[in-house]
């Protein structure tokens, strides 16, 4: 199962996010989720990890991180 | 149960080991306590996605025809499961409902939606399902079937939502993003003008949203009705009436959606100016 690794700007509304494709996708964007978790400096940036069978999925059912500007992953 | 969750085992960690873990996210970020906070989310996370998968395996055509139903499924954030252990100091993490959350979303009437429920209910019986009606009695506005289970000693939410519901849940998610998390919990904001916006956004699902799935459905019953007496010989006075109904239905479920649209574009465009710091 697909993850999507997302960081949300909760204050902008700015959104990122990174897909993790494969059948262990959905761990591998909790994995990276935990780390971002831990390195983490603003407590506005929220990072969340959402399986899914594609992006379009999710961003229909989670599109409260979507409404903003989409950032460019690094 | 076909498509069923596989592989999962019994929640490996005993409830004063998970209530330990508990204390720890509370208090801080959590390090590596007797009950490893990445294995319990692991855990966490594939006992949401088993079950995703075993949601989507159901055969929708018989049910909702053509059109396609959403599924995803998340382990619950950081920032979400400690405001929600601060918030309810007695309810210990293996309580939490929805660390292991899945969604459903479909273009569905709210019979439709009964429908979809049920199908769940009946694939994941063998986890004890709770059905949970926030249509009737919204909490703060937010309607929505939730479905509890009770797998392998853990336990997970599934949210079954229409579109309709879905969008205005996403927006007030958002909303609580600017004006704190509280007006989930039934508060309001202490500014006058954000309160007024918080009870706004609320009429608009208990009001707006309400009507176009309440006109949705009545339209959807006159068309099933139409279909069956297709052949048969009724009376003039009879068609003329259920065709004005119809009209009118058509006319105040237009109404409902155009204005419901509207509202959620105003708000977007709200929630796209960036707030300022502090």
């Amino acid at each position: 199962m697909a993850g999507y690794l997302i960081e949300y700007n909760r204050r902008t509304g700015d959104w990122k996010v990174q897909e993790f494709a494969g059948p262990s996708g959905h761990q591998d964007a909790l994995r990276a989720r935990l780390a971002k978790e831990r390195s983490r400096t603003d407590t506005d940036i929220e990072i969340a990890s959402i399986n899914g069978d594609s992006l379009e999925t999710v961003k229909k059912t989670h599109s409260r991180y979507f409404e903003g500007h989409e950032l460019l992953s690094a | 149960m076909t498509g069923s969750i596989l592989g999962m085992e019994e929640r490996p960690w005993t409830t004063n080991e998970l209530k330990r873990l508990s204390r720890t996210i509370r208090n801080s970020e959590p390090s590596d306590d007797v009950a490893n906070y990445l294995e319990v989310m692991s855990w966490y996370n594939d006992l949401a996605t088993d079950i995703q998968r075993s949601i989507a395996c159901i055969d929708w055509q018989p049910l909702l025809s053509m059109r396609s139903v959403e599924v995803t499924s998340r382990p619950k954030t950081i920032d979400t499961l400690r405001q929600k252990l601060l918030r309810y100091t007695s309810i210990p993490l293996p309580n939490v409902q929805d660390i292991a959350g899945i969604r459903v979303e479909a273009d569905m009437n709210l019979d439709e939606q009964d429908v979809v429920v049920e199908a769940i209910v009946e694939q994941l019986f063998q986890f004890n399902p709770q059905v949970r009606d926030l249509r009737e009695k919204p909490h703060s506005g937010y309607r929505a079937v939730h479905i509890w289970v009770y797998p392998f000693g853990g336990r997970a939410e599934i949210q079954v939502r229409t579109h309709t519901q879905g969008a205005w849940a996403n927006m007030y998610e958002a909303a609580g993003d600017r004006l704190g998390r509280g007006i989930r919990y039934g508060e309001l904001p202490v500014d006058e003008e954000d309160r007024g916006f918080v009870l706004g956004l609320q009429k608009l699902s208990t009001h707006v949203a309400t009507r176009i799935e309440e006109t949705r459905r009545e339209l959807d019953k006159l068309d099933a009705s139409k279909l069956q007496r297709a052949g048969s010989h009724r009376r003039q006075t009879d068609r003329s009436a259920m065709v004005q109904n119809q009209r009118k239905l058509r006319r105040q479920h237009s109404q409902a959606e155009l204005e419901f649209r509207q509202r959620l574009d105003m708000l977007r465009r709200m929630f796209q100016q960036p707030r300022p710091n502090g």
